[in-house]
């Protein structure tokens, strides 16, 4: 497999990394990242009574998603979306768990209905009032690359443009003990199979024995990296970010490898 | 778009367990004995819920093998067992054989996964005490799990995820295998779901006051909520050829509703988006639909407005019901249900009747079978709509 896609827009909310562009330092290493907490915003695209309901993880993938609307207009996102996560709302869990414990017969409805995997994607989809269909999908440390083959899939068969979400929560409490996840994050992709006027990195994307998966620019982005699953997409975002215009060590093109079962997915970055 | 006509996949192989039966044969004469597999209790596990349920009572008995002692929960206990019928693990290795394992595509649908374990953990000490040494949360509660478990099972190493979009799970599994082959990445697919019985659904949806404390009775006038049901289903997908008379995905068809978590589009929006999308891909026109195996909860909203949705596509022209009936709303696992079940209505050459329900609400205007019909079926139609607004409709045929 030999696939070329754009990419047009990014949406990034992470540890010290509140948007893309004022990452973009990190990310080419001229600045040290420091893990600061995510302050996880109120969604502007929701009515107020159905922002009141959602939890954090929802906010999280929200603010990403609403991050592309100041890229590109609004109509270019009612496309096709990917929603990409290796696990789901600790917080839902934690609070369910204990009240099926303690007064089952009190389990609220809303906390319910937003306990779906797919409850960050239903909400995108009411926020942008868009009727293109959405999946949501999980496939453990491979989440990311997973969402990748899956934008080329849907790229190549019936779509111009895609969006591909990879999120994944941290866990408070008592879910730590079991899944020791001490950072949130998520990034948000507009994608394309054809360059436009907004696109922002060339992606060439093969499958390929050739191993080993890249790890983070820093000690403290490779912490991020296999602390959340979802941050495993890191060396890519670092890669578009050394494309950017702002540095004289700009490069023209940059490699990531990351791992699917057995074989491994290169994407090369390259300046449009 | 692929300008060039979309690819018919031949369904050569699946099996389904349900509380209407183990394996595909079992299901099926509960299916023309108009025998319900769902049972009334005033008690589940420690759920003092008064409703009815599609249990799998064989469960209880399930052992995973040592090797995959890691896996261990309910929901991997009963795709397990589901795959150790109609020879179907012979079948895989089969299908490994011819098409090596990197180029099997597998897409699993599920909503609650392995919850039960984590609701065990809570429930010993509120989950102050450490875990038990032998909770694997990535391995069984996390929705990738039963894919992550498939695949360990036949050393596969594709493309691969699980899809967790409530209702519409195992059903969107089609449309993923279908994208996957097509493009190239994968050659064949297995696809399947699984989800299973949890106090998590059970108070859930109690909570919604979406369950009811009489059996199902889908589009009827007195219906009053889903009975919850637990299965599991799988089928394999390659290419059609010309020696195969397998039946056929012919067309899939995907949307959302964009109005509300847990409230389906009042005039069925998105169900209309779906179903119009599938019958375009399938080059159908509406008449061209033998049968629909509806979504069919048995709340007052979805049948109002998935009626609604087909009324105005299909008329009064074809026959339509709901098979929850006999299985319960299996959620995750509902969309690979009653797609097989669909597989048995052409196999069968039969419509389903809507089991349970005596009096078809008058402002029901789809044609709902009242009763099982023999007749040649030459294409199906299945839906399924989930929470969060998630739609998919596809449409099965026979070869030639």
């Amino acid at each position: 497999m030999n696939t070329t896609l754009f990419v047009n827009a990014i949406g990034l909310l992470g540890p010290g990394m509140p948007d893309w562009n004022s990452s973009l330092r990190f990310l080419k290493g001229e600045d040290d990242l420091s893990l600061d907490p995510v302050i996880f915003p109120k969604p502007s695209l929701l009515p107020p009574n159905e922002a009141r309901r959602t939890t954090r993880l929802i906010k999280l993938v929200l603010n990403v998603c609403e991050q592309l609307c100041s890229q590109t207009d609004a109509i270019y996102l009612k496309v096709p979306t990917i929603f990409s996560s290796p696990g789901i709302d600790y917080d839902i869990l934690d609070t369910i768990c204990r009240t099926l414990n303690t007064n089952p017969e009190n389990v609220s409805p809303s906390l319910f209905h937003n306990s779906v995997h797919n409850a960050p994607a239903g909400y995108w989809s009411i926020s942008l009032d868009s009727h293109s269909p959405y999946i949501s999908i999980s496939a453990s440390k491979y989440s990311f690359a997973m969402g990748i083959l899956e934008a080329i899939a849907s790229l190549e068969n019936y779509n111009k443009t895609i969006v591909l979400t990879t999120f994944e929560m941290f866990t408070s409490l008592t879910l730590h003990k079991i899944v020791p996840i001490d950072y949130p994050f998520a990034v948000s992709m507009l994608l394309s199979a054809k360059q436009t006027k907004d696109s922002i990195a060339k992606l060439t994307i093969q499958l390929t024995n050739e191993g080993p998966e890249s790890v983070g620019i820093s000690e403290t982005f490779e912490i991020l990296r296999l602390n959340n699953g979802a941050a495993r997409c890191l060396p890519l975002l670092c890669s578009i970010a050394s494309l950017s215009l702002n540095t004289s060590n700009k490069s023209q093109e940059s490699i990531s490898t990351f791992s699917l079962i057995n074989q491994y997915l290169t994407i090369k970055s390259e300046v449009v | 778009m692929n300008e060039s006509s979309p690819l018919h996949l031949a369904i050569t192989g699946y099996t389904a367990t349900t509380a209407a039966g183990t394996g595909i044969q079992e299901n099926i004469d509960s299916l023309l004995n108009e025998e319900t597999g769902l049972s009334h209790t005033l008690k589940y596990d420690k759920c003092d819920i008064d409703t009815w349920i599609g249990k799998v009572n064989q469960l209880d008995t399930v052992t995973l093998p040592e090797t995959h002692s890691d896996f261990d929960c309910r929901n991997n206990q009963l795709l397990w067992y589901a795959i150790n019928q109609d020879n179907f693990i012979n079948k895989i290795e089969k299908l490994r054989e011819k098409y090596s394992n990197k180029r099997i595509g597998v897409f699993i649908g599920t909503t609650t996964s392995g919850i039960q374990r984590c609701e065990q953990f809570f429930s010993s000490s509120n989950g102050n005490n450490a875990p038990p040494q032998d909770y694997n949360h990535e391995k069984t509660t996390n929705i990738g799990s039963c894919t992550d478990f498939f695949l360990n099972i036949f050393g596969l190493e594709g493309m691969a995820y699980s899809i967790s979009t409530a209702c519409s799970s195992s059903a969107k599994v089609f449309g993923s295998a279908h994208r996957a082959i097509q493009s190239g990445l994968c050659d064949a697919a297995v696809v399947g779901g699984v989800d299973t019985m949890c106090l998590t659904i059970l108070y859930g949806f109690n909570s919604l006051q979406l369950v009811s404390s009489d059996i199902c009775r889908p589009f009827a006038n007195d219906r009053a909520g889903i009975s919850i049901g637990e299965a599991a289903g799988f089928a394999i997908l390659e290419p059609d050829s010309a020696a195969s008379s397998a039946p056929l995905l012919i067309g899939y068809g995907e949307s959302s509703d964009a109005y509300h978590m847990s409230t389906p589009h009042p005039k069925g929006k998105g169900a209309r988006l779906a179903i119009r999308d599938a019958l375009r891909m399938a080059n159908l026109d509406h008449k061209s639909i033998d049968y629909i195996n509806l979504h069919g909860t048995g709340t007052m909203q979805n049948d109002a407005v998935e009626s609604l949705a087909c009324e105005s596509l299909f008329g009064r022209d074809v026959y339509c019901s709901s098979t929850k009936g006999w299985t319960g709303h299996t959620l995750g696992a509902a969309g690979i249900i009653e797609a097989i079940y669909s597989l048995i209505a052409i196999q069968e050459n039969v419509i389903f009747k809507n089991l349970n329900t005596n009096i078809v609400d008058p402002n029901i205007n789809c044609k709902i079978a009242t009763e099982t019909i023999s007749k040649p079926i030459s294409h199906v139609m299945s839906n399924s709509f989930g929470f969060g607004g998630s739609n998919a409709a596809l449409i099965f045929g026979k070869k030639g």
